[in-house]
């Protein structure tokens, strides 16, 4: 049964992927590095309304992140009522939890049958580029062009980046990728969750790739880069935009505070509708907690002198809780 | 399980650990992927009444022939203490050595960190003790992964630096060197006094054995990365552009080419008036010397990547099933006489009537008789 499975994943999602990265190889003069920077395009292009639709979701889950904050603090003795509380929250907006799951489940083994593929190929060793051998299609321009020379600008793109520049870009790509995606946090132990999360995935990618062969290093750099630009399109520069209010601290480094943080017009301005904006005044105790009630970059529409709650499809606004919160229009701020 | 989730997220240690075991399985994957932990595909050489291998574990193995025991072993490049972050790091034999006169002759394979090191070794035969080192000093910085020729006083060794060398067989100094455009993986073959070597350059060269000068080349469209086979004044070369070539031995003009399916990876061999082609398609190519006419062909598996070896008129030809079958002009639609149940890269080797096989995984050292009998329990080489 293992073997069938592997023999299905070979046939269908790995060895394709090798053989077209070595017909691109050939008509980008044999180049593997250029052959790599076009698969990594060409699987982002294809990709393209899985990963839209995964950032869009994930993006409409974290707009209603005050909203469940609020629900646990609210039954944090009763977690049963929370589960209920939870379920009905996201039944009411339309989302499930399972749907952010979705479109990377998809991704996933796309991912790694490039990562396999792009392995293979690099061949590091002799017994490499003959296991490689029982991957081709029986063409004359894939035989006649291997083995493929490793070199690309300053890398042997077989062994790990001596110069380490490489794996310094990884980990920052990585770092610039994830941080955009952070979300101010609602409650202490989720603002430490997201500090770890963005200090520990880049810091361990970058000593994997002290280890790997750079081309796969290339590969993740290009991925990530491509990934920013397009998390910027749907969410704008996200948490980026707090660098310059934020005191950068490692994970480890204590409790230290985090300065106000605040949208940005950009990711107000999102494909996603955002009707709920919130500066967080102290996260380590999560005590103040102010909410912005907005509609995207419109103006709020007013009823009678209150501020009406334009919330997007989907996505409703978050209740109100006047010992937590306090409306503010944007420009007031 | 989203207790146990918001636990596992909420506790800083456990969330680095759980991290630390995903890095851990990254940097792992390759393994997982179908990499092995050992390397290597060192085949046989017999000399003066003892067997000499390479292991995997990159040390060179004297055994007796009789009963299978190891004379002496020694390790020929002490293997890296892989630092942290080199962890793939090794070393290993992929050439087969060469004997002459008392001396033994092999190659290393070396990979520090992102470096590759290799050095060629002229040992006593009787003992194990190194008596020369080329380079004296240092290393070369390429692999030796073609098999090494003894010949005439000189013991020629390709290199991936793209270099053919001609070493003293007694002083390890080197008399000359000939550089290809590409990788050399191919094992030199001499025959007269030319030498003729294929290097992923796609050529197919024959050079003057006492000084290396050219005399003609052959190109083909791919790579070349098994040996030459020498016979009847005609030299038969595969390529990895699915083609077998027929070359007059003397000028390098073609004669004739037998298309295939994939790709040629191992040597071919002679036996009666026959070559037997093994190819990475699976098939065998039984063919006329003369002619290249299609005597048979047969399918033993999915690919084939070890070198025959020549018994009276048959050939002994193993898949990397680790089935061997012997097969003839007249007789090839055989079963196999032998099945041995590990994965067989090397090149097989005969000698006195016994086929030695060494085996990839598990990795052992076999000695068969044409019927399959073994003469002594196979040798466990791995120590490491």
């Amino acid at each position: 049964m293992g073997n069938l499975v592997g023999e299905i994943w070979k046939m269908f999602a790995v060895q394709p992927i090798i053989n077209l990265l070595l017909v691109l190889s050939h008509y980008l003069f044999n180049n593997l590095g250029l052959a790599i920077i076009a698969l990594t395009i060409i699987s982002k292009a294809v990709l393209y309304p899985i990963n839209m639709k995964q950032l869009r979701v994930t993006r409409a889950m974290q707009e209603i992140q005050p909203r469940i904050a609020e629900l646990q603090r609210k039954y944090s003795r009763d977690r049963q009522r929370f589960a209920r509380e939870q379920s009905a929250l996201y039944k009411e907006v339309g989302m499930s939890p399972i749907g952010c799951a979705v479109p990377l489940l998809i991704q996933l083994p796309i991912m790694i049958a490039l990562y396999q593929a792009i392995s293979r190929i690099l061949a590091t060793f002799p017994d490499d580029f003959l296991a490689l051998s029982q991957y081709l299609y029986p063409f004359s321009v894939i035989y006649s062009r291997l083995p493929l020379p490793s070199g690309f600008l300053w890398l042997n793109l077989s062994v790990p980046d001596r110069f380490f520049i490489l794996p310094i870009l990884t980990g920052v790509s990585m770092w610039i990728q994830q941080k955009q995606i952070t979300t101010p946090a609602m409650d202490p132990q989720q603002a430490s969750q997201q500090k770890i999360m963005l200090w520990t995935m880049p810091l361990v990618f970058t000593y994997i790739t002290l280890t790997f062969p750079s081309g796969l290093a290339l590969y993740w750099v290009l991925s990530s880069v491509i990934s920013i630009g397009m998390q910027y399109f749907v969410a704008g520069w996200g948490g980026l935009s707090d660098l310059k209010n934020m005191k950068l601290r490692l994970p480890w480094g204590g409790s230290g505070e985090q300065k106000p943080v605040k949208r940005t017009p950009k990711a107000a301005t999102s494909s996603i509708p955002t009707s709920t904006a919130v500066e967080i005044v102290n996260p380590e105790t999560s005590a103040e907690i102010k909410e912005e009630s907005v509609t995207s970059a419109e103006e709020p529409e007013k009823t009678g002198g209150a501020v009406k709650r334009s919330a997007p499809k989907g996505v409703p606004a978050p209740r109100r809780n006047p010992r937590k919160y306090k409306s503010r229009h944007p420009k007031e701020r | 399980m989203r207790v146990i989730l918001s636990k596992i997220i909420g506790s800083k240690k456990l969330l680095l650990v759980l991290l630390l075991i995903l890095s851990l399985f990254i940097t792992t994957l390759p393994g997982c992927m179908g990499g092995v932990p050992t390397k290597g595909w060192s085949g046989v050489i017999s000399g003066n009444g003892t067997l000499y291998l390479g292991g995997m574990d990159g040390s060179l193995y004297a055994v007796n022939p009789a009963n299978g025991t190891v004379i002496w072993s020694k390790e020929l490049e002490p293997l890296p203490s892989g630092g942290w972050f080199s962890p793939s790091s090794f070393a290993a034999i992929y050439s087969t050595p060469a004997f002459a006169g008392r001396r033994v002759f092999a190659g290393s394979y070396l990979l520090t960190g992102s470096d590759e090191h290799g050095r060629i070794f002229g040992l006593n035969a009787e003992n194990g003790e190194i008596a020369w080192i080329f380079p004296p000093r240092g290393s070369l910085a390429a692999t030796i992964i073609g098999g090494l020729t003894a010949a005439g006083g000189l013991v020629y060794a390709g290199a991936t630096d793209h270099k053919l060398y001609a070493l003293d067989e007694a002083t390890g100094d080197k008399k000359w060197e000939f550089t290809a455009g590409d990788q050399i993986w191919a094992s030199p073959v001499v025959s007269g006094n030319t030498i003729y070597i294929g290097s992923f350059d796609r050529r197919l060269y024959a050079l003057d054995a006492a000084t290396g000068a050219k005399k003609w080349h052959y190109e083909t469209d791919g790579a070349i990365v098994g040996a030459a086979l020498v016979f009847n004044n005609t030299v038969y070369i595969g390529s990895y552009n699915r083609h077998f070539y027929a070359l007059d031995a003397a000028s390098g003009t073609l004669k004739w080419d037998l298309p295939a399916d994939r790709g040629f990876w191992a040597a071919p061999a002679a036996a009666g008036n026959a070559v037997f082609v093994p190819c990475l398609d699976g098939k065998v190519y039984i063919l006329d010397a003369g002619s290249g006419r299609e005597l048979g062909t047969v399918g033993l598996s999915q690919y084939l990547s070890s070198s025959p070896t020549a018994l009276g008129d048959a050939a002994v030809v193993a898949s990397p099933e680790g089935n061997l079958y012997l097969l003839s002009a007249a007789n090839f639609n055989i079963p196999p006489f032998s099945e041995l149940k590990s994965t067989v890269f090397a090149p097989l080797a005969s000698a006195d009537g016994t086929i030695y096989i060494h085996t990839w995984s598990p990795e052992r050292l076999y000695a068969l008789d044409a019927a399959g009998k073994q003469k002594w329990n196979p040798l466990e080489l791995q120590k490491k």
